[in-house]
């Protein structure tokens, strides 16, 4: 109690030195102010601008942030808003080593609380649509890797799909548990206990992975949950947990154990684009931590074998489905045919992939740059984007920017410029989205 | 009874559409002037640069909002360039959306332009060519193309209103260099994300890069040996509009060879190793269990295992036995 | 929106299949009617004619098919291989794929047009030494001559598109243009609307929308024998009303309004024996000229001089001075394009006068649910086309907003328009914001769809609505209200003298097939007008019987 009220009163005496950040027209904003003694550091980051905790401010109002300029028209302000919407899909990249090779259980909680209705239409409909939606990538992004889904439901875990590696059979499982009713209580303990047991096969190369999304707050278990915990931290299983109400202890202390001591992998939603990109983050493979490369005694070397593909005229029979196709790949092990890859040869066990799945996962290894914004001047060398020729706008001087007189908008302003580091060539903000997203490759160097 | 939510009445289905919308073709040309050298008696630039031109004015021809793109990979002076729509010439686009039916003006402007530009480039080459290093690649000149299409397909189209397909037409007559592999993938995966499909006009040797490439996204691959030919090739085989794709057969081997070839040795393999940190396939074990790409040590038990040859039991003689019971 | 430059195609195609091949030839000539003729055709044609242009032999109709990807006759199973080729075919006897049709389709499109000819060849197959018959498909010689040339640049000699100095005109804007042809436009489907308009349309005018039917005189004036009817049909041209056909084409859009216009042109000039070729050579000539720039008036031949001053009555061309110069307006330089962002003259009008990325949207309904209606529009004439059908309630500086009532639908049945073509008009111009919906309620739709049993014919039931079906099947219903009652002429029997005569006479009407209604307690029955013949005959055969 005491500590609190110290900090208002602190806070008061920095709003009278620093009257610029108080904004007339009642926009709660956050602002640094290097006034305060940063006693609890976590405490004043919740902190607005009129001193109090957060939910205290004025009502942030979306339409009064918009301000027109002086010739009345508001796309000034629009563009800036946008590119400051799209700059939040830069990620930091730097090249870690990854577990390119990836096996993971995804676990969905789908105990009573699911059917809440606040996410749209209601929590269980919108986590098995982004569900389908990450099975997509997860397969897009890492081709080699396997995945299988459980459900907590009614106090026990049900397996949804085996560990596999085809996309399809995981979205056809999704959606027939589209019928189910989210009843019960979530089990914790049942939903790792069977994890485990999905990845106890696993061979050595692949990462082990469990992705959670849990919805409750709180879990009943069968026995102790700590000795499942300790198990998973000795087979090296890492969970990471999307939260959609609040922050539970024991998630976050599972995450923090099985991800040597990371405190990232825990995270609760706060709306539903948010939760969208948890999800997909989860695409990208993990970084292997220091600690876990210490204890390994080295990198493992995977045998693999890289099929020939024929077309036949007359359908013949696959082994692994005893389906009737036209042409499929035939194993270089034991010369028989398989219908798709990646997979397993069934009757050798040798792994068969393609070139390009592998390729599919250089750009993680080799990723790209971050583009730096070109700062603010009068005017510039490029007119347009290098790489799709939209037109930039054009430079301003220091006069018509100090003479704008809102501050909101000037923080708005941008060159709408990046440059890419290496060749100094400068791009809009859709080509640099596009390229960090899609296309990992920057145009202007070419390599 | 019928649910609410059901149509009232079925309405007729209609026939097979003809699909009109408008669609994007973006070429890219591949300058290298040492592979150009290679050619010399085959064919010039300048023959290929007529057909092309043939092949926009023939697209350009199909529907009134077709639009083009031209794009040079690289050269010594500069890397890769549009060659049109020009970015200097800001004026043109705007015009362009508005008198599109005009044909043909739009044909003599387009290739004016392509002229034009193409003539400036050549002309600041450097003379002598020893010393230079060549700028710019195919797969730079790829990425640049599918960015121009994904502003025209995803973030313009809101404004027109108009949805607009692609395809894009590599014309290369240049060997594939292993340098590139990595952004030439990215490219491919991104252009097959798009759903944008590359077709292929190969002349020189055979690249199996842009096999993949027309394999993964949809698309023709030719091998040109008759250059004569090479107008007719561009306006049949190579140039079938996105709309019609669904319904045509189209004109590629499926028999690709897909396997990979090794880092070390250089030959193509069928079994092999992989470095799970670096992705890098072998075809033997490497000496002292690193890797050569990313100097990773691998786990010596696993490599043990992997080095185990399968052993061969010896025969052991049977000894037939008066009672029929055999003992070894 | 490809609705109704399907639409189009099909009444220009319509009308230049049925010319006779010298005609056709005749057009071939010219380069650019070329180039338009080959826009129109469908996307299947125009790869056929590419791929014969440039070749120089002819070639067999085997190889054309062997492009088109076979059909599957059962629902297809998807294979998880990249190949291409499709799963086993079952044929059952007459049926043909959608795809073969299409193709037929293509095909017998091109020989109407003279684009193609099959000739019957006999090769000797180089196996067996067999003659065997084989059809191979040969390119009009003209066509190709021609279009190569258009292609591949040479030739363009006689061609406007010459750039001929002209230094002692003044250059007219783009925007005088614009609002000259809009002005002109407009007048003419004001005045089929009913609105009031500054001036009337020529007499030229009048006489081709009452012969192309979409205007007729009315009732009223045939009866009236007075003196005026002498004077000439103007006076009735002027006070002609708008047909059934007439509102169909008001709904319709701007291309496709034109061209029905030039072909009722056409087919008027054929009769007062102008050079049909000309006239077609003409306008597809019109449709690659360069907005704004002059063009002399030497270079025309003395029918399409003719045709100048006709056109420019429907604003299509500015001819000031008469004998030198002329200059096409947006109208005419748009005539070929498919570019169907021009929903109405006047919206395009707007959009390039106002200069503005702010005028965004293409077609600007929005329609709810609740039936409210909001559109975005300045134009009165888009205005006095919604209050056909729309109960209009207020209006803003850019927007007007109305609803659809029982009423409004009524008054617009009852003047002859159908709910069809109401609906397509409001999908026609139906806000961006509303497609964009639509296609994103369909994507959820078929997601949701397809993790239900298998369906073969998903794409049946399920398709983009971007109109409310609610909407939709209400202004159905309404139309069907129109049909409550239905009327039959004939004869109504009653006041029999005794029970046995009715029962006789409505017996026999019965099994004679003619009765229409009977009710025996009134004894009455109403019969057909053609069945009284039969019944009076059996009537008076009774009576003889009796007498």
């Amino acid at each position: 109690m005491n500590d609190s009220d110290d900090d208002y009163l602190e806070v008061d005496e920095g709003i009278e030195e620093n009257d610029l950040s108080f904004d007339k027209k009642g926009v709660a904003r956050r602002t640094r102010k290097e006034n305060q003694k940063q006693k609890t550091t976590a405490n004043i980051a919740l902190k607005g601008s009129n001193g109090g905790y957060s939910w205290e401010d004025e009502y942030h109002r979306s339409w009064d942030i918009v301000q027109e300029d002086e010739a009345g028209s508001l796309e000034g302000i629009v563009t800036g808003i946008m590119e400051a919407h799209k700059k939040r899909f830069l990620k930091n990249v730097t090249p870690f080593q990854r577990g390119i090779i990836r096996s993971m259980v995804l676990v969905i909680d789908f105990s009573k609380v699911m059917s809440e209705k606040d996410l749209r239409p209601n929590r269980a409909a919108l986590t098995i649509s982004n569900a389908i939606e990450f099975v997509n990538n997860f397969f897009d992004q890492n081709p080699i890797s396997q995945l299988g889904i459980v459900l907590m439901r009614n106090g026990i875990a049900t397996l949804v799909s085996e560990v596999s590696g085809n996309p399809n059979n995981h979205v056809e499982a999704l959606r027939s548990i589209r019928r189910l009713e989210p009843t019960g209580d979530p089990s914790l303990q049942n939903a790792f206990e069977m994890a485990r047991g999905l990845l106890l096969h696993t061979p050595s190369h692949s990462t082990r992975e469990i992705l959670m999304i849990f919805g409750a707050l709180f879990t009943s278990d069968p026995g102790d949950i700590h000795t499942t915990i300790d198990s998973l931290v000795k087979e090296k299983i890492r969970v990471k947990i999307i939260g959609l109400t609040a922050q539970v202890a024991i998630c976050k202390e599972i995450c923090r154990r099985t991800n040597y001591g990371d405190d990232t992998l825990y995270a609760v939603i706060l709306n539903e684009g948010h939760f969208k990109d948890l999800l997909l983050d989860a695409v990208t493979p993990l970084a292997i931590s220091k600690s876990a490369q210490v204890e390994m005694r080295g990198f493992t070397l995977i045998k693999a074998g890289f099929p020939t593909r024929i077309s036949e005229a007359i359908p013949s029979f696959c082994a692994c489905h005893s389906k009737l196709i036209h042409g499929g790949y035939i194993c270089p092990g034991c010369k028989s045919k398989v219908c798709m890859l990646p997979t397993v040869c069934p009757c050798c066990n040798l792994m068969l992939i393609l070139s390009t799945h592998l390729a599919r996962s250089y750009h993680h290894l080799f990723p790209l740059k971050l583009f730096q914004e070109v700062p603010l001047a009068e005017s510039y060398i490029s007119t347009n984007c290098f790489s799709c020729l939209t037109e930039f706008p054009q430079g301003m001087s220091e006069s018509e920017r100090s003479n704008s007189d809102n501050r909101a908008k000037k923080e708005f302003h941008t060159s709408s410029r990046y440059q890419c580091p290496d060749c100094n060539k400068h791009f809009c903000v859709d080509c640099d989205v596009f390229v960090h997203d899609v296309l990992h490759n920057c145009p202007g160097c070419g390599c | 009874m019928d649910a609410i939510a059901d149509r009232a009445f079925q309405e007729k289905q209609h026939n097979v559409s003809q699909d009109e919308t408008p669609s994007l073709l973006a070429v890219v040309i591949d300058t290298n002037p040492l592979e150009w050298t290679k050619l010399k008696g085959v064919i010039c630039l300048k023959e290929l640069c007529k057909s092309v031109l043939v092949l926009l004015n023939a697209h350009l021809s199909l529907n009134s909002g077709n639009r083009v793109a031209v794009l040079t990979s690289s050269s010594l002076n500069s890397g890769p360039k549009f060659l049109y729509p020009d970015p200097n010439d800001k004026t043109y686009e705007k015009r362009e959306s508005l008198l599109s039916s005009d044909i043909h003006r739009q044909f003599k402007f387009v290739d004016q332009k392509i002229i034009q530009e193409l003539q400036i480039l050549l002309d600041n080459e450097p003379l002598n060519p020893e010393n230079q290093e060549l700028k710019g690649s195919i797969a730079g000149a790829m990425s640049m193309a599918l960015s121009y299409i994904n502003r025209l397909t995803n973030i313009e189209p809101e404004s027109t209103g108009n949805t607009l397909r692609a395809k894009m037409l590599v014309i290369s007559i240049s060997d594939d260099s292993t340098q590139q592999y990595v952004p030439f993938m990215n490219c491919i995966f991104s252009a097959q994300k798009m759903k944008v499909s590359i077709d292929v006009c190969k002349m020189g040797p055979d690249s199996s890069f842009l096999q993949q490439a027309s394999d993964v996204t949809n698309g023709v691959y030719m091998l040109i040996k008759n250059v004569h030919g090479l107008i007719q090739y561009l306006t049949t085989a190579l140039f079938i509009d996105p709309s019609l794709r669904p319904i045509m057969v189209l004109p590629t081997n499926s028999d690709l060879d897909f396997r990979a070839s090794c880092f070390v040795t250089n030959k193509v393999i069928d079994i092999g190793y992989v470095c799970s940190v670096c992705l890098c396939i072998f075809s033997i074990i490497p000496r002292n269990n690193v890797c050569p790409t990313c100097q990773s040590k691998f786990d010596d038990a696993v490599v043990k295992k992997l080095r185990q040859k399968p052993i061969v039991i010896p025969l052991q003689k049977k000894k037939k036995l008066e009672d029929g019971v055999q003992r070894t | 929106m490809s609705d109704s430059s399907n639409l189009l195609k099909t009444t220009v195609n319509d009308y230049l299949e049925n010319l006779p091949e010298s005609v056709h030839n005749k057009l071939y000539q010219s380069s650019i009617t070329c180039l338009a003729i080959f826009r129109l055709l469908p996307s299947l044609a125009k790869f056929y004619v590419m791929s014969l242009l440039f070749n120089e032999h002819s070639v067999s109709y085997i190889d054309l098919t062997r492009w088109i990807r076979p059909d599957n006759m059962t629902h297809l199973v998807s294979s998880s291989t990249k190949s291409s080729s499709s799963s086993a075919v079952t044929n059952f006897p007459g049926a043909i794929g959608k795809n073969k049709m299409y193709q037929n389709e293509c095909l017998k499109r091109l020989k109407q047009l003279n684009l193609i000819k099959d000739v019957r060849k006999q090769w000797t197959n180089p196996n067996t030494g067999q003659l065997t018959n084989v059809v191979v498909l040969q390119l009009n010689p003209m066509f190709r001559k021609n279009f190569r040339n258009a292609l591949t640049g040479s030739q363009m000699s006689n061609d406007l598109n010459n750039d001929i100095e002209m230094t002692d005109v003044e250059e007219v804007s783009e925007e005088f243009l614009d609002r000259y042809s809009l002005m002109k436009w407009e007048n003419i489907l004001h005045f089929m609307v009913g609105s009031e308009v500054p001036e009337l349309p020529s007499i030229g005018v009048l006489s081709l929308l009452r012969h192309s039917g979409l205007m007729d005189i009315g009732e009223e004036n045939e009866f009236i024998a007075t003196p005026k009817r002498f004077k000439g049909d103007n006076m009735d041209l002027k006070s002609m009303k708008i047909t059934q056909d007439g509102f169909q084409f008001l709904l319709q859009d701007i291309n496709a309004q034109i061209w029905q216009l030039l072909l009722q042109y056409l087919r008027m000039s054929e009769k007062l024996m102008m050079n049909p070729v000309d006239v077609l050579n003409f306008i597809f000539m019109l449709g690659s000229l360069e907005l704004g720039k002059q063009y002399p008036v030497t270079l025309l031949s003395d029918t399409q001089v003719i045709m100048l001053e006709d056109l420019v009555d429907y604003g299509l061309i500015y001819y000031p001075e008469k004998n030198r110069y002329f200059y096409p307006t947006r109208m005419a330089t748009t005539l070929t394009s498919e570019k169907t962002t021009f929903k109405t003259a006047s919206m395009s009008m707007n959009q390039v006068l106002e200069g503005g990325p702010e005028v965004k949207d293409h077609g600007s309904i929005v329609l709810e649910t609740n039936f409210k209606l909001y559109c975005y529009t300045t134009s009165p004439l888009q205005i006095a086309i919604l209050n056909l059908f729309v109960h209009l309630r207020t209006r803003f500086a850019n927007m007007v907003t109305g609803m659809i009532t029982r009423e409004s639908v009524r008054e617009a049945l009852r003047n002859g328009i159908t709910a069809d073509q109401i609906i397509k008009y409001l999908e026609t111009h139906a806000h961006s914001q509303m497609k964009k919906l639509a296609e994103e309620k369909l994507l959820k739709k078929l997601e949701f769809d397809s993790n239900a049993t298998e369906t073969q014919q998903i794409g049946s039931q399920v398709k983009l609505e971007v109109i409310p079906p609610t909407v939709v099947d209400q202004i159905k219903l309404w139309q069907l209200e129109m049909d409550r009652l239905q009327t039959f002429a004939g004869f109504l029997f009653k006041d029999f003298a005794n029970a046995q005569e009715f029962e006789q006479l409505a017996n026999y009407a019965d099994e004679v097939g003619v009765m229409l209604w009977r009710d025996d307690d009134k004894r009455k029955f109403f019969v057909t007008e053609e069945g009284i013949g039969q019944l009076n005959d059996y009537a008076n055969r009774l009576k003889r019987h009796r007498a």
